[in-house]
This record gives C-alpha cells, structure tokens and sequence, in this order.
C-alpha cells in the first residue's frame, strides 16, 4: 500500500527526515515512537502533503503511484488520512458543516454521489455517539476552545466518517484521560480492517494496549533506527530511548 | 454651494481624506444629474426576494408610490415634503466642513423622506432601492417620532456599463425609544463613484442597528457621523467590504457618546483581492457627560493578494474617566495551518479558502440583529448568499 524508500525531506532550510524507508500492507498497524523533535509529525505532514516541506530524495509510493506530486486534498480523496497531533481551530466554520463538505469533496473527486444533510447528518451522529462527542459539540466551530481531549475524539470521528484506506494517527493519545484513551483507543480498533492500514504515531505503550501495532519503529534524527514487534513497544516503554540506534540491535521489521 | 465653492472638494493633504484620492471624480463635476431612462431595470440583489414596502428611485428620483403603508408612516418624495411643510428642511444638516454633504445640499435631487409617528411600528421592512444609470444628487430624511420601530433596507445599483457619481446623504433622527434597523447592499457598477454621508442622531432608550455590504463602485467612501444623545441606547455599525482589481473604499466613522451609559460596537470586515484598496477610519468619541459609556470597534481585514492594502487609523477621544471602550485593527492572509487542515480532510484549495474567507466575514455578518419586522435570518441568509457568490467568483469555485 504505501512504499518510502530513502526519504530526505527539509523544512525551513533544515534537514529534518535523513533516509526513511519504510514498507506498510494493507491491514497492517505500525506504530512508529521516538524521541521529541526526531521528525515524525514532519513524516506525517509529508504524506499528507502539507506545502513547505521539501523532498530532497528519496520516493514515496501509494499504491504504486507516486504521492509526492499530488495535492492534499487528492490524497485525502484516495484514503489518506492524518489525524493531527495539533488539531487546527477554524472559527466560524461549524464542524456537522466541515464535516459535510469534507465528506462530499472526497466522495466527489472520487466521482461518488455525494451525501444529503441528512445522510451527513445520520452518518456523523452514529459515530459521535460512540465516542460520546456531543450534538452541542458538532454545532461548534472546528475545534475552537475544545480541550485537548476534545479535539482528539473529534480526529477520530473524521476518521470515522471519512473512512481513509490509509490513517496516519499523530499523537491521538497525547491530552486523553482514562477514559477519553479508552474511547479513543476503541475508536482507533474499530476501524482496523484487512484493507486499511495505520501508522499510529505515539510516545507510550498504553495506546499500544488498545490497538495492538504489528510492527513498533523507532524513529531517531530523521531515520528509523529501530524496528520490530510489539514487544519492542514494551521495551522502549521500560526502557526509554537512551541505547537508540546501536546498529546490531536492529531487528528485521517491515 | 457657497460652501463647497468655499472649500471645493477635499485633497489628501486633509487629514479625514488621508488615503482617499479624489482625482477620479473631476471627470463627474459640473455634470448635471441625468434624467430618469424610460425603461427601468429589475429589481435585483439580497433584498430583492423579502416581503417589503418599496419605493425605486432611479437617479434619484421617485418612481412609484407606497399607498399601502399603515397609518403613522409617510414614505414620499423629499421634495414632495419639503413642498408641503418647508419647516422640515431644519433637519437636514447643513455639511459646514464636510463637502460631499455641501454638494449634496447645492445640487439635490431628491431621495425619500420616511416619517414614523410615535409607536408606529412597522410589520415589515421599507426598502429604498437606489438605481442609477447617471449622476446623482440623493438625499433622504428618515424621522422616527418617540418608541416608532422600523427596519429600513437600501440597495444602490447602477446600470453594469454606465460611468456615474452619485452622493447621497441621509439624515436620520430617532426620538427616544426609537428602533431602527437600517441594512444597506452597495452595489453600484464598477465604474460608479458612491459617496454615502449618513449623519443621525439618537436620543434616550434608541437602538440603532446598521449594516452595509460594499462590493460594488471603483470608488467609494462610507462616511457616518452618529452622535448619541440620549442615555441607555444601542448603536451597532458593522459592515462587508468586498474589493477586486482597483477598487477603493474608505468607511469613516465618527461614533460621539454624548450622553451617560449608552454601548455603541463597530466591527468590519474587509476581504481585498487584486490591487484593491481598503481604507477605515473611525473615531470615538466620549464627552465628558457619557459616563459608563461601553464603546467598541474593530476593523480586521484579509488580503487575498500580496498588492492589495488596508489602511486603518482607529482612534479614541476619551474625556469621561468610566468608560469601557476597545478597538483593534489588524490585516493579514488566510491561516496557512487552517487551509491545510480543510486539504487534509478533503476539501480543495479554493473551496477552502472560499470556506475560510466566508466565516471570516460571518463575524460582521453575524452582528445583523433583525427584529423591527423582520428575523436576522431573513437578512444574513441573502447577504451571505451574495457574499459567497462573490467568493465563488473570485475563487472560481462553483458554490461556497
Ligand atoms: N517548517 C519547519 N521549519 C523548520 N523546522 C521545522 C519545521 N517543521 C519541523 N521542524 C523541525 O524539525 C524537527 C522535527 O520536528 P517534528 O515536529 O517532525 O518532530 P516530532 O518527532 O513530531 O516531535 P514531537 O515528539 O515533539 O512531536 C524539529 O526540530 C522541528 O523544530
Ligand atoms: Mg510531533
């Protein structure tokens, strides 16, 4: 589904991603950890597309078409989704409404029907209630004043309704109480499917309890240095980062 | 005249004139008004669709009659009033100082006088539609005797090729506990010149509600002067200015609390798109006397291109010492970080944008309060209707 092969990315005239390989199938979760600043929300960003980032070498294939040259909105359309680690507010803009034209651009450049209010409406509502996202909520603009935890359960109803072939999940637990990770982390396993992949991007392993990842990376100075099972999840839970990138203990991963 | 011979039109060496060049506007003097055309054009924009009274003028001159209107409401002819009662003309402000409004006195056409008796209210709004197709001396007279309430619509339009300046003035009075909302669309060709000179006077226990949408003309000023004179009463003046290619508008506004715990707000905004300009001046003022006066303004403005300009000079003049009062003027582009979250999930650029720019505009659209015979709804859906038929067209995107 998605091939990066020896990917170098700057940003603000900085190296920032210095060589990522990395290989994902279709119904595969990987997560990918490391330490703050290493570069993983710029990985997410250039596969999503967001302008200002530079792909200096390297490929990014999806589906065996190259990514890189595709506008964001295009990529959204065909299954890529980024669940932001810092949800943009947008006053103004009511979220049931984003949430509406979001829905019915995609199925539109995909040349699908697109939805009426109230097929929207029915749709947004079903996955609201299960992660306890109120109808006041959904009358609000995006994101504006929501807490933290808020705006997270919010990323994953997009996901929800939006349903992406491809999610890239930026810290979606970071901000959560108990019971806010326990909604989300349920959210998150409930649409792991044969044909949808996710990069579950994160600092701790109790996200990891919810949806168990098939393979764990460690993403260290703009490369992967680490890569194995869920266990290594566990280990760098105990652990931390401090013994990173000893080349002899990469494990054969994706 | 002998005051705008006096002093002739003003330079930007004039500091209420700063930014606004009047150079296009010698072509237009010395040119009379022009004659009504025979063949009027429909009635068109935002308010075309609501239940009103209308009265057409087309430059500026009475075309039909309202003779449905409920007791206690004239809606005439200013000449037709001022012929029947001369004494009225007492209310019509001279202009010392301001020469738009001594033209406008000079060269008068005509324009509406509306006349409201005490607790006349009205069920439904009057809308004054202002075609035009030449040149136009307009003034109107709106008096709102003690407790009337009515809701008065204004639309100004022009034939889409003719070249024509039109000035019109309007002098409003509210005696206590009036009400009034007064919601203005100015659309006038592209290459018209529009100056609106609008000077009211609010007594005790009034509420003021005002609203203007700009988009049409190459140049025009909004100039309102509003002296609150009694206490305990609302004014709100918001506006949407819309500019492309080398269009300028200037909204002036001198906001005078002279009266004790009266609240006046303000918020504008402005969207300019090609080598437009966008200009706001706006004063308030606080006498000595309008203790617990709560005063607020801004004006916040987004270029859609690197060649477009705002220029803003907000300014306070406070002499009571227990007043609130807040103003803020800012420009600035498009969040980037918004933009791509709305192309994250789906949404093309210029949709995005168009969303973007339309919520943006919603906090001034949002400010129209309704009441007075018509729902808030009955007037914000319309403009925004035109506001995103305007984004559409800027954007090229087929609906927003
Ligand atoms: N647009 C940019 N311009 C300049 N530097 C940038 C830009 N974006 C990211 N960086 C820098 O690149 C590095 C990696 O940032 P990134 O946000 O990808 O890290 P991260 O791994 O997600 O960190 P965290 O765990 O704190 O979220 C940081 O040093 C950051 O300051
Ligand atoms: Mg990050």
């Amino acid at each position: 589904m998605l091939e990066i092969k020896n990917l170098h990315v700057s940003a603000g005239g900085q190296e920032i991603l210095r060589g990522v390989d990395l290989v994902v199938n279709a119904g595969e979760v990987h997560a990918i950890m490391g330490p703050n600043g290493s570069g993983k929300s710029t990985l997410s960003y250039v596969l999503a597309g967001r302008p200002g980032y530079e792909i200096t070498g390297g490929s990014i294939h999806y589906f065996g078409e190259d990514l890189t040259t595709l506008q964001p909105e295009m990529r959204a359309a065909k299954g890529i989704f980024l669940g932001f680690q810092y949800p943009v507010e947008i006053p103004g803009v009511a979220t049931m409404t984003f949430l509406k034209h979001a829905i019915n651009a995609q199925r539109k450049t995909r040349g699908e029907d697109e939805l009426d209010a109230m097929g929207v409406m029915k749709l947004v509502q079903r996955e609201a209630g299960k992660l306890k996202i109120s109808a006041d909520m959904l009358k609000r603009p995006v994101n504006t004043g929501f807490s933290g935890g808020e705006k997270k359960r919010c990323e994953i109803l997009q996901m929800a309704v939006l349903q992406p072939l491809l999610a890239v999940l930026d810290e979606t637990d970071s901000g959560l109480d108990v019971d806010a990770l326990r909604l989300v982390g349920d959210g998150i396993s409930g649409l792991r499917a044969p044909d949808r992949a996710m990069i579950v991007i994160t600092h701790y392993q109790r996200l990891l309890d919810h949806i168990v990842p098939d393979f764990v990376h460690v993403l260290a100075k703009g490369k992967i240095t680490r890569s194995g099972g869920r266990e290594l999840a566990l280990e760098l839970d105990r652990e931390g980062y401090g013994e990173t990138a000893p080349q002899t203990r990469i494990t054969a991963g994706a | 005249m002998r005051h705008y011979a006096k002093t002739g039109l003003p330079t930007r060496k004039q500091e209420a004139w700063r930014w606004t060049d009047l150079t296009p506007l010698y072509d237009h003097l010395g040119k009379p008004s022009a004659p009504a055309p025979s063949t009027a054009s429909p009635l068109a924009g935002p308010f075309a669709a609501i239940d009103c009274w209308r009265l057409t003028f087309i430059n500026g001159v009475l075309q039909n009659s309202s003779a449905d209107l409920p007791a206690g409401v004239r809606a005439i002819s200013l000449r037709a009033a001022l012929n029947e009662d001369a004494s009225l003309a007492a209310n019509l402000s001279a202009g010392e100082g301001a020469a738009f409004l001594s033209l406008n006195t000079a060269l008068l056409n005509d324009g509406a006088f509306i006349h409201l008796a005490p607790d006349v209210r009205l069920l439904k709004p009057l809308h004054l539609v202002f075609f035009n197709t030449g040149n136009a001396q307009i003034r109107n007279l709106v008096m709102l005797a003690p407790r009337a309430a009515m809701t008065l619509l204004e639309s100004h339009y022009g034939a889409p090729d003719a070249n024509y300046f039109v000035n019109q003035a309007s002098d409003v009075h509210m005696a206590e506990g009036a009400r009034l909302s007064h919601y203005r669309d100015q659309a006038e060709s592209p290459n018209a010149l529009h100056f609106q000179y609008l000077n009211a006077r609010l007594e005790a226990h009034c509420a003021y509600d005002g609203f203007t949408l700009t988009r049409g003309a190459r140049l025009s000023r909004y100039e309102a002067h509003i002296a609150i004179n009694g206490a305990e009463t609302d004014c709100s003046l918001n506006g949407v200015t819309m500019l492309d290619g080398a269009q300028l508008s200037d909204t002036t506004c001198v906001m005078a609390h002279l009266a004790p715990a009266s609240r006046s707000s303000q918020m504008f905004r402005n969207v300019l798109a090609g080598q437009s300009q966008g200009v706001f001046q706006g004063l308030i003022r606080v006498a000595k006397a309008a203790q617990r006066t709560d005063a607020r303004q801004q004006i916040k403005a987004l270029l859609l291109s690197p060649k477009a300009v705002q220029n803003a000079k907000p300014e306070l003049e406070i002499l009571a010492d227990d007043v609130k009062c807040a103003h803020g003027a800012s420009a600035g582009q498009l969040d980037e970080a918004a933009l791509f979250y709305l192309r994250a999930r789906g949404i093309n650029e210029a949709q995005a944008r168009a969303l973007l720019i339309a919520a943006f505009l919603d906090d001034a659209v949002a400010q129209i309060r309704g009441g007075n015979g018509v729902d808030a709804a009955e007037i914000r859906n319309p403009l925004q209707a035109a506001i995103g038929a305007w984004l559409a067209r800027q954007l090229a995107v087929t609906h927003v």
